[in-house]
Order: structure tokens, then C-alpha cells, then sequence
């Protein structure tokens, strides 16, 4: 048995839409106000990371500001001060990040200034320079688990088997995009998911919050029969794919 | 006699800025990395990252007079900087308050800035290496603090 799902998701970069300890908001580089970050849940429409609880019904995977981004993802930034609710922002390199409608396209692996500015562009006001880095490679976890200890972290028994115990039950995995030292990128990103073996794949897209207010897009991975099998997250842009399999028992 | 007396006078003249600390005459514009930071004068070639940031100033200086200089130093404000070559790699944004500049490395290349038809500073935007080390290039530091000079 062999599916193939095209689910266009965010692959999950951590969040923390309304925690009170964010960690998604950079004081710019001269302290004069806050970039904020985002998700982009659809062209121009992003989830901040002040938003209430109440509006934020959709996936929210909102990267942080003092992680790296993915080469070619796409994030939403914001930037705010006690003298600017809103001011426009630029980057110093047009070519390395592309700027529109709030959301940042990374064009190019390095650190590339963002620049807030007056809203003519005439006048500089804050910025904040941003890491990015190639995906080197997708991970699949078992979503409950990296919730709790952070992304990337998988443990031995997990690293290379994710466990379903009993046939119909479900489990919640999530893509984890890395850069070459292991450590998780942010961005949104497009991925497909393919599954071999007794097992289906659900997108349920809720919003589901923990004790660090992580929000996530987990697919659902659901047993049909006692067995093994692979399930498989491959990235639309780069065709990287991960890889894990599957044991039903 | 005269001669002598006008020799010793010369003498005297000539040296007399290094024994009291007297500033020369002509002031020299410095081009200073954030505040008290790197200064670089007419003429120095300043390196950047592509796709970062130097946070600058543009001040005048009079050379000479020890530590005693500094209480000529004076702000070039609203300064007449501008990108006299090479305005596809750097690109100039003054800061909201006038008197710092974000110099921004557009591309790779070289451009030449000039300050006031004074000083010209040549910034050399590098390509960032496929592993760039973490931290943004340029320190920025504690802004307004300089109010007082």
C-alpha cells in the first residue's frame, strides 16, 4: 500500500504565538523598538506573534528571531517602537532576502540585515541582522516528543523508529528542516508526505498548545494494521527528503 | 643678531603646537564605526560583509593635542555624504536623528564614499563566506550617549 499526500505545511520551526516568554521578538540592534516574527499561513496572510489566542485558529509556526532561517523559506516580520506602532522595513541586500508584504523571502545562506525605516524608506530608524543556512537534511519526529524537548532533539529510540502502539491509533509527527550542525532552521517551507505500509496519514492542522506555548503543524500518522512500514517528508523546493520508519505493534 | 634672533623665533613658532597641545588649523573628517568606535580617515578603505550593515558617523577632528583633541572634535551633521562611485554595491540611509548613517553592502564591489568634498573612505563589500561566523558584523553601541560632545 502506497500514498502520496501533497499537503502544503509549514514544516515546523518552533513557536510561541502569545507566550509571555517569547522568544519570537529581536530588540533591534539600537534599542529603539522590537521586530516581531511570524508565520505565514497564506499569501499576505500572517499570524504574529502577539496575536491573542482567539485569532489564532490556523497553524502558527512562527520562527524565531535568534534562530536560523531556511535557505528559500518564507517568514513574516514586524517591526513596532514606542514612537512607531508600524514602520516599514528593508533589507540591506535585495538579492540575498526579497521583502514583500511583510513577509521575507531568504534568498541566500549568510546574515543579511533588515533595516526598519521611515515610510518613504528616506530615513533609517532600527535593524536587526538575520541568520540563514541551507537545509541539509529532514527530520521526522515524533511531535509530542519534540514539543517537549525541543526541536532536533529526538532521542536514541527515536531517532531511528517511531513506535505506534496497536492498530488504529494515532501519532502526530512533525518535519523538522536542519542545517548541517544539526540545529533546526525556521521558515515556512512546503514539503509532501508519502507513506508505505499499514499506516495513513492525516493533516488536521489544529493549533495545539503546550507548557512553552508551542503551536505546530503536526501531520497524524494513523495504524491500520499491525506491521512496519516508512513514512517519508520530502521538501517541494530542494528535494531533500527524510526518511523514518514505522513499526505497529 | 637679527638673524639669530628671527631664527630662534622661527624655532619657536614651529614647535610651539606639540609644547602646549594646540590643534592644527585644518580639521581632518574621520569616519567612526558606531560610537568610539574604529575611526578611519581621508582616503582609508573600509571593509564590509554583503547584505550587512555599518552603523557611522561622519566627525571632524583636529589632529594634534594628545587626549586634549577630543574637545575639538565636533559632529559633521546632516553631512553631505553620498556614494560617488559604485552606488550599486553601497547604498547610504541617515538615520532618523541625523547624525549616524546606516552604509549599507548592497553587492560585492567597491564604492567610493565622499564626505563634504573633504574625505573620500572607499567601503569594499565582500561575499559572505558559505559558513559566515555567527554575530552581526558591526558592533553597535549604546546611541545617544554621545548627546554631550
Amino acid at each position: 500500500m502506497r500514498s502520496k499526500y501533497l499537503i502544503s505545511i509549514f514544516i515546523l520551526l518552533a513557536a510561541a504565538c502569545d507566550s509571555e516568554d517569547s522568544v519570537t521578538t529581536a530588540v533591534g540592534e539600537l534599542g529603539r523598538g522590537v521586530f516581531h516574527s511570524a508565520c505565514q499561513v497564506s499569501p499576505g496572510h500572517f499570524i504574529w506573534d502577539f496575536d491573542s489566542d482567539e485569532n489564532v485558529k490556523t497553524p502558527c509556526p512562527v520562527f524565531m528571531l535568534d534562530m536560523r532561517l531556511a535557505v528559500g523559506s518564507i517568514a513574516g516580520v514586524y517591526y513596532e517602537s514606542d514612537a512607531y506602532f508600524y514602520m516599514p522595513f528593508m533589507a540591506a541586500a535585495p538579492d540575498r532576502m526579497v521583502i514583500e508584504d511583510d513577509g521575507i523571502t531568504v534568498m541566500e545562506a549568510g546574515i543579511t540585515a533588515l533595516v526598519a525605516t521611515t515610510e518613504d524608506y528616506g530615513r533609517a530608524y532600527d535593524m536587526v541582522h538575520v541568520h540563514a543556512d541551507f537545509v541539509d537534511r529532514i527530520d521526522i519526529e515524533d511531535a509530542a516528543f519534540a514539543f517537549i524537548e525541543g526541536l532536533g532533539n529526538a532521542d536514541e529510540e527515536n531517532a531511528s523508529t517511531l513506535v505506534i502502539p496497536g492498530s488504529g491509533s494515532p501519532l502526530e509527527v512533525i518535519a523538522v528542516s536542519l542545517a548541517s550542525d544539526g540545529e533546526p532552521l525556521g521558515g515556512r517551507r512546503i514539503v509532501e508526505w508519502e507513506v508505505e505500509g499499514p499506516v495513513m496519514i492525516q493533516w488536521k492542522g489544529h493549533v495545539k498548545k503546550l507548557s512553552n506555548a508551542d503551536i505546530t503543524v503536526p501531520v497524524t500518522i494513523v495504524s491500520t494494521e499491525i506491521g512496519d512500514g516508512w513514512i517519508v517528508v520530502r521538501d517541494t523546493l530542494t528535494g531533500i527528503e527524510g526518511r523514518k520508519r514505522v513499526l505497529v505493534r | 643678531m637679527k638673524t639669530a634672533t628671527r631664527t630662534i623665533l622661527i624655532l619657536l613658532l614651529s614647535i610651539q603646537p606639540f609644547i602646549c597641545g594646540c590643534p592644527s588649523d585644518e580639521p581632518v573628517i574621520v569616519l567612526e564605526l558606531g560610537q568610539r568606535g574604529p575611526r578611519y580617515t581621508d582616503g582609508d578603505q573600509i571593509s564590509m560583509d554583503h547584505g550587512t550593515v555599518l552603523y557611522a558617523r561622519f566627525r571632524e577632528v583636529w589632529p594634534g593635542g594628545g587626549s586634549e583633541s577630543i574637545r575639538f572634535d565636533s559632529l559633521v551633521r546632516e553631512s553631505a555624504a553620498r556614494v560617488i562611485s559604485g552606488s550599486e554595491f553601497v547604498e547610504l540611509l541617515p538615520d532618523i536623528d541625523g547624525e549616524f548613517w546606516f552604509i549599507m553592502g548592497r553587492a560585492p564591489g567597491k564604492a567610493v564614499v565622499e564626505i563634504n568634498n573633504d574625505a573620500e573612505f572607499t567601503i569594499s563589500v565582500l561575499p559572505q563566506p558559505l559558513e559566515p561566523e555567527a554575530g552581526p558584523v558591526v558592533e553597535v553601541i549604546d546611541a545617544g550617549a554621545d548627546a554631550a560632545d
